[in-house]
């Protein structure tokens, strides 16, 4: 399984996410391998990753990408919502967590 | 015997003053690091724009020139052109664009505004100011680690947001 966070620099808001997800799966004791990556708009492609991680107002930049396979974030460092989509998403893949 | 109780004596003392130096640089690196107080910036000024924000955040790493000016248009461009996604979270954005040549070294400065700016249009309002910058994608990892352990402390950002002095803003980055 792999997330990936995007942003247009791919730098610091997409790197900002992926720590904050990382965080997330280790508070919630998760044990299957979840590789979490940060990369840019321009060169995400959908075979890159099972589900990309973007802010919301960046979506439309991103319409090559699977919908169903893509989360918008209102906010990038609010746990609570990341804590959200990722548990969805592992709800989803019945993949184990606290 | 008495010699040898001396010596041990004065051993100890050695021990203990390293020790202590020790700690204090550790905990000075930790503000260095990542805000150091030169680094950091308040304004009250009223009817600024994103942009004079953007730039006034920028100023420290400038004036050291650390970075320059191109990077700051470049920052700019990169909002004009994408929007407020870099509003990060309420009251705060992250300033950035990709790495130039101009820009020495991983650095980050942050600017508080007494008065909420829009980022763009109304719905994107902010007091919090980060300016980033790296040279490559990789050296700026451990600013990023430690801007996130801060950022996503709900109770840190209340204090950032109510601080009243650089000393007050600075301590919220050095853990105390």
């Amino acid at each position: 399984m792999k997330f990936l966070c995007i942003c247009q620099s791919g730098l610091g808001s997409s790197f900002m996410v992926q720590m904050n997800i990382q965080n997330v799966l280790n508070a919630m004791n998760v044990k299957n391998e979840i590789i979490v990556d940060h990369s840019d708009v321009g060169s995400t492609t959908p075979d890159l990753a099972d589900y990309f991680f973007i802010e919301e107002t960046l979506g439309e930049a991103i319409s090559n990408l699977p919908k169903d396979r893509v989360v918008l974030l209102k906010s990038l460092i609010d746990k609570n919502e990341i804590q959200t989509a990722v548990c969805k998403i592992l709800d989803k893949e019945k993949i184990s967590h606290d | 015997m008495h010699i040898y109780i001396f010596i041990i004596a004065l051993v100890h003392i050695y021990v203990k003053r390293y020790h202590n130096r020790v700690i204090k640089t550790r905990k000075d690196m930790i503000l260095v690091e990542l805000l150091a107080k030169e680094q950091i910036q308040r304004t009250s000024e009223k009817g600024i724009s994103w942009q004079d924000a953007i730039t006034l955040s920028a100023k420290p790493l400038l004036d050291k020139k650390i970075i320059a000016g191109d990077y700051i248009d470049a920052v700019i461009a990169v909002c004009q052109e994408k929007g407020p996604y870099m509003n990060i979270g309420s009251q705060i954005v992250l300033a950035h664009a990709r790495p130039l040549p101009s820009t020495k070294e991983a650095c980050i400065a942050l600017l508080q505004t007494a008065e909420e700016i829009f980022f763009m249009d109304e719905k994107h309002p902010a007091r919090l100011w980060f300016f980033l910058a790296t040279p490559d994608a990789t050296s700026h990892v451990a600013i990023m680690q430690k801007l996130a352990a801060v950022l996503t402390d709900s109770d840190k950002i209340q204090r950032l947001l109510a601080a009243e002095s650089i000393e007050i803003l600075a301590n919220v980055f050095s853990g105390e």
